[in-house]
C-alpha cells in the first residue's frame, strides 16, 4: 500500500515546490538561555571552555540536542528538505473553495498525521486545524505530509495493527 | 503485543538562537538566493533555464528572473515568535514567483526556475558561522 501512495505523495510535495518560504528555527521552548549564559552554567558546574567548546561543535555537528532543530531546518532545500516549502503559492493557482487530502508519506510519520492521513476538508479548516509544518502535529517542521487537492488524491486508508 | 516506551524527562536548556537566525536569514540565506540570481544558478547549483528569444527581444537582455529587478529585491526575513525566523518574498512578486519556482510551460516544453531556499553554499556558510561563534564564546577572551 506504501509503495501504491507514494506518486501521490510526491504529486504533493512536487506541488510544494512552487511555494515560497522557508522557516529557520531553533528549539522553541518556555525559558530559553542564551548560549553565553549556557556557556556560563556549564563554568559554573565546572566545566572547562575547552570541554564546553568540544561538547557544543560535536553537538552542531552531529545535530544534538542542542542544534538539532537547527541543523533540520538549515539542511539545503533540495537535499530532502522540500518539506520546509509551505502551500501559500499554490494556493493562488488552486483557490480555497475546493477540498484538500492530508496525505501523509507514511515513513516515519507521527501519530498526529497518521490521524490525518486521507481526510479532506477545505483549506480553511485545515488552516484552523493546523497546516503541515505549521507546529499542529508532534512531527513540527520535519512534517512531510501534503495537502492536495481531493479530486486527484485518492489516498487508501491505512491500517494500524498493535503488535 | 503493544510496547509502552518510558523516556526519561532529563530537564536540558534550551538554547535562544534568534539574533543567530536572523543573522543567518539576512546575511546568508536572502544574498545567497540574490547571488544565485544575478549568476543565472539555481539554488542547487546548476544554470538557470536560458529565456525565450522572445522574451530577450522584449527585455532587451538574457538574463533570467531580472526584468524590473522586484523579484531580485523582494525577499525578506521577519521574526515570528521565538528561535523563528521566516525567509519569503514580498507578496507581491510571490504568485510571480512560485510560477516560475513551479516550472512554466513554454512551447519548448516545462521551464522551471528554481531560485528559492537554501543552497549548500548557504547551509555551509550557517554552520560556519555557528562554528565561528562558539569558538569566540568559549576563547575566554
Amino acid at each position: 500500500m506504501i509503495e501504491e501512495q507514494k506518486p501521490i505523495a510526491q504529486a504533493g510535495i512536487d506541488k510544494e515546490l512552487a511555494t515560497l518560504e522557508i522557516v529557520v528555527n531553533g528549539k522553541i521552548g518556555r525559558t530559553l538561555i542564551t548560549l553565553e549564559e549556557y556557556i556560563q552554567m556549564r563554568q559554573a558546574q565546572g566545566a572547562t571552555l575547552e570541554v564546553i567548546r568540544a561538547d557544543l561543535l560535536t553537538d552542531l555537528e552531529q545535530g544534538g540536542r542542542i542544534f538539532g532543530e537547527f541543523i533540520n531546518a538549515m539542511k539545503p532545500t533540495f537535499a530532502g528538505s522540500i518539506n520546509r516549502f509551505r502551500d501559500v503559492g499554490t494556493l493562488t493557482e488552486l483557490g480555497v473553495d475546493i477540498k484538500y487530502r492530508w496525505v501523509a508519506v507514511l515513513i516515519n510519520t507521527c501519530p498526529d498525521c497518521l490521524e490525518r492521513h486521507n481526510q479532506s476538508q477545505k483549506w480553511e479548516d485545515w488552516e484552523a486545524e493546523g497546516l503541515p509544518r505549521s507546529g499542529a502535529t508532534v512531527c513540527g517542521q520535519n512534517c512531510k505530509c501534503v495537502l492536495i487537492p481531493e479530486e486527484i488524491a485518492e489516498a487508501e486508508p491505512i491500517f494500524r495493527q498493535a503488535g | 503485543m503493544i510496547q509502552v516506551k518510558v523516556i526519561n524527562r532529563i530537564k536540558f536548556p534550551e538554547i535562544a538562537l534568534q539574533e543567530d537566525l536572523e543573522h543567518i536569514a539576512k546575511n546568508i540565506i536572502i544574498p545567497d538566493m540574490v547571488r544565485g540570481i544575478d549568476n543565472g544558478m539555481t539554488i542547487m547549483g546548476g544554470a538557470l533555464p536560458s529565456n525565450d528569444l522572445a522574451t530577450i527581444k522584449r527585455k532587451g537582455h538574457d538574463r533570467q528572473l531580472i526584468e524590473t529587478g522586484e523579484l531580485r529585491s523582494s525577499f525578506f526575513h521577519r521574526t515570528e515568535g521565538k528561535n523563528k525566523v521566516i525567509v519569503s518574498l514580498d507578496s507581491g512578486r510571490k504568485k510571480i514567483g512560485s510560477y516560475l519556482q513551479g516550472g512554466i510551460e513554454t512551447k519548448y516544453g516545462i521551464k522551471q526556475y528554481i531560485f528559492f531556499g537554501i543552497s549548500k553554499d548557504a547551509f555551509d556558510m550557517a554552520i560556519t558561522y555557528m562554528k565561528q561563534k562558539i569558538k569566540e564564546l568559549t576563547s575566554g577572551d
